[in-house]
């Protein structure tokens, strides 16, 4: 009977125990936390030269960036306890985070941590995610600690990692204002000199010194227009509508058409020729008579 | 019998309501519920949307009379999917759901983390990656007091700042509160991520005793929470990872973040929610192009031949609907293209001031068509985030010189026309001397010779 | 006295009749196709001259010489106005203006239809003139009976086929004519005449570049052989002077004649006209033995010195070198290595030789001998014939479409030929009259042209030359003459049956190979009934009616012209073949796998894009024929971007069976052709033309969609698709439509749950 009672007491007692420890745990809960320790990176590279091996203390962080390059390997361990029990936990998310300084773009490398807290994460840059290896800069590595259990997570700033890789990234298309264009023009054609026209100008006028001198020479006169005054409409209305043939031609070149040209053009011709047969019968008559 | 007043309601809807409604693209909504009662979750959603003259439809997911679609006529403007559970209906399949929206409606999709497998199928080909069945965004930074322990239940003012999308009381108002799924939208250009997790969040299963050992489908900011895709016909479909998001309960739930003193009596989520579905729905953030015109500098006649380097102005006004009505644009961005090819000319169009009475403003452009000669489109391609694209696109051909268009007189052709003056005088003289020119010196017979 | 006509009368009465019954000939025998078929537009440039045509009538003749077409060559357009010859449109908007003044309110495009055909009758009067010059007019007839039915003139000129070439041989030969007469009379109204038609013909056809160097050949030959005259510099110099600058009036011709190569030796021999002519001048002032001395120096300094400057010029670029087309008729392999925009052209390749008998028949064998009389005779004229017998048969063995300006010649050599034949055995008179006929005639005409001009000592060359043939002549007419009647009957018996023949050769064949219009093919059933094949009308009417009138239409260049006229659709290219980027883009864009031709297309804003596949009837001319084309001329513009070697199989083979290459079985050339055929046969499909069967797979597009295929598969025509509306990938958005859902981006992950 007695050991009987003891049992019960000893149950009882039991319970007690457990629910004060639960009690205190659940207490407990909103006050815990973590902390890391015995933290170590070393960065090794693809032919197995260790280059980097740094060890930091929570919650400092390093001042020198991390450089990695094509092919390096990127390894972190430390060691996560509960801040009240300094027992390693398991926390739920544990994660390094590489936030591109740049972009904004954040790349997550999962952390093993074992049983006892022991944590270990690696990034190796032969398998690393498409987004770093595409886009090179400067990234923040941050180690973020967090589970349901403690609500006081760690978001701690390691330091910055320079990712040198080369640049392969295509640009999203993004809407937004373009930049302006603006059409370059073809530049007007030179023209030559208006002093090396003009010359031409004189060159071309030249041969009337010449035809005018000559004339002279020659003696020109008008003289059946004084012998003759009978034939003297016929030939001035001859002279007359050849000039007005030139006129007209000029016309063209300013402002008519061909189909006007050659309406007023036709209509010309006809009286230049009969005009012109007149006219140019009377000087043959000349001739017969002997005149010229 | 239900099925058959609510034809006849929607009919008369068609008919006699759609005037009214404060959408620029019509009232009709049908409301996807898991069951009838649900409509009390949520009911002060539902009646701010019945505040703004939309005649809601309720059809819970199982009842088989749902279609979208009837003739080939699309029977509802806008469609907001609130079930969940596992659709038996096979009317709202993602293949429906693409061609509801290639036909201009308008969805709102909110998600929880029970997602069904046709809305993960619709949003891939939007280009979205909803994470898994059963997960749930998790951050152990930035979670609301009242959350259960699994620190989901979010607290976030990580919205995008597009005045066009979320008016800005909105976006430096109180935080809102968010639970369920995270999703990864793609690069796609016509997606915009309205709202996103924080720096520390990922999205992941929430039981116990489990360790994050796979890397999450997304983490931190690259996590969408609230994604919406604006198609190349402006229609809009709006993906909210959290059907709580839209409750009463979160409405009126006060705020205050896990570890901050920072307390505010009410959500945003109200009006939040409000923004969002006056944008998903069309009625803010839409554009109209009023009129265009184009004209020589100094001319007022619309042609469709221009000489290449004329002088050239380009018209075009713009609306904006807002607060129910249209008003003129405000944006200063927008640009002119002259295309063939490739872009010869860009440039950005000025706005014009407007009067009290204008509906929209007029943007002008003064320019120098190019020397090159050919067809050529004038592009306003105006797509903002936010806005309803503007892709306007007239043609204009541009023509070479006429053959009368060039100079008649050049410096460098002068000699030309002196020879040519000088021929004709002289031709004139010649003629004349020859005729009238008495030869003094010489016999008939000599003469005769010479001729 | 028939009529109460005298005897020359008669004899100028029965000239008009039989030139109009050949006329009528002529136009007759080329109306088989209008029988046939309908009254429609053939081939392809034609359809351009007609919208061209159709344009000048609708608006004015301003609005078509500076017509910019914004509906060919998008988005860069076309400035028609410069770049055509517009002499062909002119003429028919003439007729057309001409008739509707008289209230014959005729459609136009009877008109175009039926130009050439009436063009061919005035090309027989200028054959039976320009004959009538060298020999006589019995000649003449003959000639103008030649060439009214020989089928290498008939091949460009039957109803229908309205191109430049219609008019512009009449215009050859009337040009000719008038310059043989300018050159005989030393007239410049002849001259002037040669120029105004020199004009015409530059207004009509690239081929007046012929006339431009004949003449000038000729007036050097002549030059050469001591017999310069007045005659000669009066006719050269008003016709060069003219002519050249009526020919730059034509905006497509422009400054060339002064500034490229092709036109300079005319330039040249009008200078070295000048310069002997002044040379005659101060010889007429001078001692012989000084001139010579003097005239020698003087000739040489002169032509070293013009050529030094036309070499400087060349180098400095002031005169543009010959054109590519010119290098490839000297050296024929010019073209493919070099420019194969212009080999690819059928009528641009080498003439088969068979094809001169049957563009020919029997002319063929009379034209040397027509040759060698004219060398008996040699006038100035008939040094002219010569020249231009000689070079035309060079061209017209180098190109297949330069067989037509040998078959002017060719008629009348043969003409002079026979006729010269028919003179001696059909005069049944005896040797003494038949002398006495045939004698006076030419003397009295020798003599009045030289009463007509100064005899000067110059003339007495040619006089002896002339006097010493004819003393040869009857001399051996005296001892080779035939006198038998049997004798005479065989010879005539002969070639009345040879003649026979060849009428009925020129029938068949253009009966047979020159009437088909080629929009139109005509087949016969194994009944033998006949089968029309309309496919091409087909598709352009289902453009016309069923796309906007906006849409641009890609396709090869071949088919341009005829979209633009009868669908009336915006195209990318056409057979006016002026920017060959654009052509290789097109090609390009063929050639290419599907993304890649998507983003050309979008560049373009192409809607539809239209290719001919001939693999169900056995057509040959498809486009997949024309692939290789397609790829050299888009390797020769893009040669990182297209490889002609991707679409030889490893055996160098050009296959579309299973052997097919994977680059060849991607372009969209090759799936638009094969789409949806493996399902027509039920199983694999079977190409005809290439008699391959090919592979099993499914074609698979996305980026187009079949908009509509001809009845008999030749045309098809496919849609392209607009961007996706939710801003996925097309070939994606397919896929999702045919049924596949897209997997997840990433490798589906195992949520393992740890024992804790």
């Amino acid at each position: 009977m007695r050991l009987f009672f003891v049992y019960i007491v000893a149950l009882s007692w039991q319970f007690f125990v457990l629910l004060f420890c639960t009690i205190v745990s659940a207490q407990e809960a909103s006050e815990r936390s973590f902390v890391i320790t015995d933290l170590k990176l070393a960065v090794t590279t693809s032919d197995s030269v260790r280059k980097l091996t740094e060890s930091v203390v929570y919650p400092s962080s390093l001042d020198k960036p991390i450089e990695l390059s094509q092919g390096d390997n990127f390894k972190i361990i430390f060691t996560v306890q509960d801040k009240g029990t300094k027992k390693g936990i398991q926390p739920h998310q544990s994660m390094l985070i590489l936030s591109s300084n740049q972009t904004g773009n954040q790349i997550p490398v999962i952390v093993t941590v074992r049983d006892g807290g022991k944590a270990r994460a690696e990034l190796d840059m032969k398998s690393a995610p498409e987004d770093l290896l595409s886009s090179p800069g400067s990234y923040s590595l941050n180690l973020i600690i967090g589970t349901f259990s403690h609500n006081n997570p760690i978001d701690y700033h390691i330091g910055t990692v320079n990712i040198d890789v080369p640049y392969t990234s295509s640009v999203p298309i993004k809407y937004g204002p373009k930049p302006e264009i603006h059409h370059i023009f073809k530049p007007d054609q030179k023209l030559p000199s208006i002093i090396i026209s003009y010359s031409f100008v004189i060159i071309v006028l030249s041969p009337w010194l010449f035809l005018i001198g000559a004339w002279i020479r020659l003696g020109v006169n008008v003289s059946f227009l004084i012998s003759e005054p009978r034939s003297l409409p016929a030939i001035i209305s001859f002279l007359f509508t050849l000039l007005a043939i030139e006129i007209l031609f000029y016309n063209y070149w300013t402002h008519l058409n061909i189909f006007q040209t050659l309406s007023w053009l036709s209509g010309l011709s006809i009286l230049a020729f009969l005009l012109g047969q007149k006219a140019l019968s009377d000087v043959q008559e000349w001739r017969l008579k002997g005149l010229r | 019998m239900r099925q058959i007043l609510s034809i006849v309601f929607f009919v008369f809807a068609a008919f006699f309501f759609i005037v009214e409604s404060k959408s620029t693209t019509g009232s009709r909504v049908l409301v996807l519920l898991d069951k009838e009662d649900d409509k009390n979750l949520y009911t002060k959603f539902f009646e701010s949307l019945e505040g703004r003259d939309y005649i809601l439809t309720y059809k819970t997911a199982s009842d088989p009379s749902i279609e979208l679609f009837s003739y080939g006529e699309r029977v509802f403007d806008h469609f907001i999917n609130f079930a969940q559970k596992k659709d038996k209906t096979d009317n709202i399949t993602p293949t429906s759901l693409i061609s509801f929206v290639n036909n201009g409606g308008n969805i709102l999709l909110a998600i929880s983390s029970e997602i069904t497998e046709n809305i993960r199928i619709f949003a891939r080909e939007l280009d979205i990656e909803f994470d898994e069945r059963d997960t749930f965004v998790i951050d152990h930074f930035n979670y609301n007091i009242s959350d259960d322990g699994k620190h989901t239940l979010l607290v976030s003012n990580n919205v995008v700042n597009n005045e066009a999308i979320l008016s800005k009381e909105v976006i430096e108002g109180p935080p809102v509160l968010f639970r369920g799924i995270g999703h990864k939208a793609g690069t796609v250009p016509l997606l915009t991520k309205i709202m996103r997790a924080n720096d520390t969040a990922y999205s992941y299963e929430t039981k116990d005793g489990q360790v994050v050992d796979q890397e999450p489908l997304a983490i931190g900011n690259s996590i969408g929470l609230i994604s919406a895709l604006q198609a190349r016909n402006n229609a809009r479909v709006t993906f909210v990872g959290s059907l709580e998001f839209f409750s009463d309960r979160f409405f009126d739930s006060p705020v205050q973040k896990f570890n901050s003193s920072k307390s505010y009596p009410r959500s945003g989520n109200e009006a939040f929610v409000n923004d969002l579905t006056k944008w998903t729905l069309q009625e803010k953030g839409v554009l109209r192009v009023t009129s265009r015109s184009h004209h020589k500098e100094d001319e007022y006649e619309q042609l469709e031949v221009y000489r290449i380097k004329d002088n050239f102005i380009y018209t075009i006004g713009i609306s904006e609907y807002v607060n129910d009505q249209w008003q003129p644009f405000n944006g200063n961005d927008v640009q002119l293209e002259l295309i063939m090819l490739d872009p010869y000319i860009r440039v950005n169009l000025t706005a014009l001031p407007t009067t009290k009475n204008n509906h929209a403003r007029k943007y002008e452009a003064h320019l120098q068509l190019p020397d090159v000669y050919g067809v050529f489109t004038l592009k306003v391609n105006y797509k903002r985030p936010g806005y309803t694209y503007i892709v306007d696109t007239t043609t204009i051909t541009i023509r070479h010189f006429r053959h009368n268009e060039y100079p008649r007189y050049i410096s460098a052709a002068y000699p030309y026309y002196t020879g040519a003056a000088s021929m004709g005088i002289g031709f004139l003289l010649f003629c004349f001397i020859w005729i009238v020119n008495k030869d003094a010196g010489k016999t008939a017979a000599e003469k005769k010779k010479t001729n | 006295m028939v009529l109460g006509l005298d005897v020359q009368n008669q004899a100028a009465l029965l000239k008009v009749v039989i030139l109009g019954l050949i006329s009528f000939v002529a136009i007759a025998s080329r109306l088989f196709s209008i029988i046939r078929f309908e009254s429609v537009i053939h081939e392809f440039d034609p359809w351009f001259n007609y919208r061209a045509t159709r344009y000048l009538v609708s608006t004015s003749f301003y609005e078509f010489w500076n017509w910019f077409d914004e509906r060919s060559w998008y988005p860069l357009g076309r400035v028609v106005g410069g770049t055509v010859f517009p002499g062909l449109m002119v003429t028919s908007a003439t007729i057309y203006n001409i008739l509707h003044a008289l209230n014959f309110s005729v459609d136009i495009r009877n008109i175009c239809v039926l130009l050439a055909p009436t063009f061919s009758a005035f090309t027989a009067i200028s054959a039976y003139l320009l004959t009538a010059e060298i020999k006589d007019s019995s000649a003449g007839l003959l000639a103008a009976a030649f060439i009214g039915i020989a089928p290498g003139y008939i091949s460009r000129s039957v109803a229908g086929s309205y191109d430049n070439e219609g008019i512009a041989i009449f215009l050859l030969m009337f040009t000719f004519y008038l310059w043989i007469k300018g050159l005989k009379e030393g007239s410049a109204f002849y001259g002037a005449l040669t120029a105004l038609f020199y004009f015409y013909m530059v207004a009509a056809w690239g081929g007046y570049v012929f006339i431009i160097n004949l003449i000038p050949l000729h007036a050097f030959v002549l030059i050469l052989m001591g017999r310069f005259s007045s005659r000669l510099y009066v006719a050269y110099s008003s016709f060069y002077v003219l002519g050249t600058l009526m020919s730059m009036q034509i905006p497509f011709v422009g400054f060339q004649p002064t500034r490229t190569s092709e036109h300079m030796a005319a330039l040249g021999i009008f200078g070295i006209l000048q310069i002997i002519a002044f040379v005659e001048l101060v010889r007429s002032h001078l001692a012989s033995n000084q001139f010579q001395i003097l005239f020698k120096s003087f000739i040489i300094f002169s032509f070293v010195a013009m050529f030094s400057a036309l070499v400087l010029l060349t180098f400095g670029g002031y005169i543009a070198p010959w054109t590519g087309r010119f290098y490839s008729l000297w050296d024929t392999g010019y073209a493919k290595k070099y420019i194969p925009i212009i080999a690819s052209v059928s009528e641009h390749q080498p003439t088969a030789w068979p094809s001169f008998f049957f563009d020919l028949q029997m002319l063929i064998f009379l034209f040397p001998a027509g040759i060698y009389l004219c060398f008996r005779e040699l006038r100035d004229e008939h040094v002219f014939v010569i020249l231009y017998g000689i070079t035309a048969s060079y061209f017209a063995g180098v190109m297949v479409r330069l067989m037509l300006t040998l078959t002017p010649i060719v008629c009348v050599t043969a003409a002079v030929a026979v006729s010269r034949l028919l003179d001696i055995y059909l005069d049944v008179d005896n040797l003494e009259t038949e002398r006495s006929v045939d004698r006076p005639e030419s003397d009295n005409k020798d003599n009045k042209d030289k009463d007509n001009k100064d005899n000067k000592g110059k003339h007495k060359k040619l006089k002896e030359g002339t006097s010493r043939s004819s003393l040869i002549q009857s001399n051996q007419s005296k001892i080779f003459g035939i006198k038998g009647f049997d004798t005479r009957a065989i010879v005539l018996m002969n070639f009345y049956f040879f003649l026979v023949i060849f009428v009925w050769h020129c029938t068949w064949v253009t009966s047979n190979a020159y009437s088909s219009p080629s929009i139109v093919l005509a087949s016969r059933r194994p009944d033998g009934s006949q089968f029309i094949i309309d496919d091409f009308r087909e598709a352009y009417y289902w453009l016309r009616k069923n796309t906007d009138y906006n849409s641009k239409v890609m396709s090869w260049w071949d088919y341009g012209y005829q979209i633009a006229g009868m669908a009336d659709r915006t195209t990318l290219v056409d057979n006016n073949t002026w920017n060959n980027t654009h052509i290789a883009t097109v090609g390009k864009a063929m050639a290419s796998s599907e993304e890649v031709a998507y983003q050309i297309m979008r560049r373009h804003d192409v809607d539809y894009v239209l290719v001919i596949f001939g693999g169900l009837l056995g057509y040959s001319g498809d486009d997949i024929n024309k692939f290789l084309w397609m790829i050299r001329i888009a390797e020769g513009v893009y040669p990182d971007e297209v490889k002609e070697g991707n679409f030889f199989t490893s055996r160098g083979e050009y296959r579309v069976d299973d052997e097919a290459t994977p680059t060849m079985r991607n372009s969209i050339m090759y799936k638009m052709s094969y789409h949806n055929y493996n399902e027509l046969f039920g199983g694999q499909g079977q190409d005809r033309v290439r008699s391959a069967r090919l592979p099993s797979e499914k074609i698979k597009l996305s980026t187009l969609e079949e908009a509509y295929t001809t009845e008999n598969w030749i045309v098809r025509i496919y849609k392209v698709k607009e961007l996706d509306n939710l801003g996925r990938s097309l070939e994606h958005a397919a896929a999702f439509n045919s049924g596949k859902k897209r997997r997840r981006t990433k490798t589906s992950k195992k949520k393992s749950t740890k024992n804790g």
